[in-house]
């Protein structure tokens, strides 16, 4: 389990990160979503043991970041936003390095090699040299080094970024496969649509400030006062509009191109079934019905200015 | 004891070594094995020479080249060993890694201590056919004296112990600059100065002597030349224990100890924030 408390930091007169606290149980993949200089990358390096925090700690399975460093680390893998791999060694004899500096014992390694290979679909590579593999597959091998030592937290700082789409996929796969697995999984990411696809949680964070923590659908449903439903029919636009306008729980009513209504509804699922009922009642042909439901990108939009410290 | 352990002994870091070895020996790129092939023709060279006139290499002058030639390769192979790693950006996966910045230096030190002495072992040869072979001739022609082998011994750790040095030096400057490169300049610069344009300056003042100049004192290749001066045996005599070189050796070594100290010191400031002096 990670638990941050309070994790504060400051650089001289700006206060980069402003004691942010949630908790992360094995299984999850949290996505961490901000503006750049939001403060995301410096939690990471605070829970990496990176950077020591101004005040507050975080704690991986009651090792804390401040007072023991070296236990965090031994449970922590860290990808930055940069591939950083050394170029004039093999695959094999790259992870091989890292394994042994994580006191892996040499007569497994070579089993663990391969293992975090076939994970990372990796294995045909594994005599190549480390400046021949595409960028996809540097990335992948990142992410290799990092479970060489079979880590329960994961940091993975914009993993996606420079990546095409199939590789994009690839990683996505991958990520949600080791919350599979029961790691604690951080992701930080611009790409909103594809962290609510894998990720359990999300925080939004800005300006250091943690603006929203929880499950996706929650957070969905947080900033939500009313539902959106679309209405797409054949006929006249303005007879449907005044009819729908006159229903209950219909807010706003407004027409979205031919054909279809946006209405702005506060009633609950019963009356929105009523809704429905009563315009086909009315004699009015209706060929779609469905609820609009906000994305990631609308609610970090909602929640958001935009501001950078 | 501890220390011992947690610094050498059982310091992960230590898989250096087999990453030095790896990274120079194994091919891992074209250049570096032309530099290999090149070194290795450049040996060959050297036994085919001392074998050709063995009766007249002497094995402290073999010595000599040896140190000139641990002077330029300690920088060449560890002038990125901290530098590099910021350079490449991979400094972070050692620092998130279970393992201190003292034994992170601890195992880049390591990594080039086995190249230099891996050096002193393969050129161990043609000083062996030095020490067989060599006769030091009066100007008449007949054999005169031989080379005492205990200041033979005395010059090896004398050289080693500089190549040390010389190591410490590049890494403590790999940690202080951003740049391999500016690492490997601001060494070399150092090392020129400190051999060649120091004793120079000194000398054209008239203040050259080792009596009048702490500097000079441990050059080390002004120290190899008195280990060689005070090497002669005549045949049938029992070589003399020399002290000439001891100092140098313990300062060499104390210097070492002090610039990985104050490497470690270095990494202790952020990464990107290099001060030469603690605030």
């Amino acid at each position: 389990m990670l638990e941050v408390k309070n994790l504060r930091k400051e650089y001289g007169g700006l206060t980069a990160v402003k004691g942010i606290s949630f908790a992360l149980q094995p299984g999850d993949i949290f996505g961490f979503i901000g503006s750049n200089g939001a403060g995301k990358t410096t939690t990471i390096r605070m829970i990496s043991t990176l950077l020591e925090p101004t005040s507050g700690t975080a704690i991986l399975n009651g090792a804390d970041v401040r007072t023991q460093p070296m236990d965090v680390r031994r449970m922590l893998g860290y990808m930055p936003d940069f591939f950083g791999l050394y170029d004039d060694v093999k695959v094999w004899e790259y992870l091989d390095f890292f394994a042994a500096i994580y006191q892996v014992p040499a007569r497994e390694r070579s089993k663990v090699i391969d293992n975090v290979l076939e994970l990372t679909d990796l294995t045909v590579k594994k005599g190549a040299f480390v400046q021949s593999l595409s960028r996809g597959m540097q990335q992948r091998l990142c992410l290799a080094r990092c479970l060489v030592h079979d880590p329960q937290l994961l940091l993975l700082d914009e993993p996606a970024s420079g990546l095409d789409p199939r590789a994009r996929a690839e990683l996505k796969e991958l990520i949600a496969e080791l919350g599979r697995m029961g790691k604690i999984v951080i992701v930080s990411s611009h790409i909103l649509p594809e962290l609510a696809d894998f990720c359990n949680t999300v925080g939004i964070i800005e300006k250091g400030e943690l603006l929203a923590f929880g499950p996706v659908a929650q957070i969905v449903q947080g900033i939500q006062n009313t539902k959106v439903l679309r209405i797409r029919f054949i006929g006249t636009n303005g007879e449907l509009k005044h009819f729908v306008e006159t229903r209950p729980h219909a807010q706003s009513v407004e027409l979205a191109g031919d054909g279809e209504l946006r209405v702005d509804f506060s009633g609950t699922d019963e009356d929105q079934a009523g809704l429905l009922k009563s315009i086909i009642d009315a004699g009015f042909k209706i060929i779609g019905f469905r609820e609009e439901e906000a994305d990631l990108e609308d609610v970090f939009l909602r929640l958001t200015t935009g501001a950078v410290q | 004891m501890s220390l011992l352990k947690t610094l050498f002994t059982e310091n992960p870091m230590m898989i250096e070594i087999t990453r030095f070895r790896r990274k120079f020996l194994g091919g891992g790129n074209s250049l570096n094995s032309v530099v290999i092939a090149m070194c290795g023709a450049i040996y060959i060279g050297i036994l085919a020479l001392v074998w050709n006139y063995r009766d007249s290499a002497n094995p402290i002058i073999l010595v000599f080249l040896q140190t000139l030639l641990f002077t330029l390769l300690a920088p060449a192979l560890l002038h990125g060993a901290i530098a590099g790693e910021r350079e490449r950006r991979s400094w972070d996966f050692l620092l998130v890694a279970p393992v201190t910045q003292a034994q992170i230096v601890c195992g880049k030190f390591a990594g080039a201590a086995a190249a230099i002495i891996a050096c002193a072992v393969a050129l161990l040869l043609p000083i062996a056919i030095g020490v067989a072979f060599y006769q030091r001739h009066t100007f008449g022609g007949s054999m005169d004296s031989q080379v005492s082998f205990l200041n033979l011994i005395l010059a090896e750790i004398l050289s080693v112990a500089w190549g040390l040095l010389v190591c410490a030096l590049t890494i403590f400057f790999s940690a202080r600059c951003k740049r391999g490169f500016i690492a490997l300049g601001t060494t070399l610069a150092l090392l020129v100065s400190a051999l060649i344009v120091w004793p120079i300056l000194t000398a054209s003042a008239g203040l050259g002597g080792p009596q009048n100049n702490l500097l000079n004192y441990f050059h080390p290749f002004w120290i190899l030349t008195q280990v060689e001066f005070t090497s002669v045996v005549r045949p049938g005599e029992e070589s003399a224990p020399s002290l000439v070189g001891i100092p140098q050796i313990l300062v060499y070594l104390g210097m070492t100890a002090v610039f990985l100290i104050w490497t470690e010191r270095t990494l202790r400031f952020a990464d990107t924030e290099v001060k030469f002096l603690p605030r």
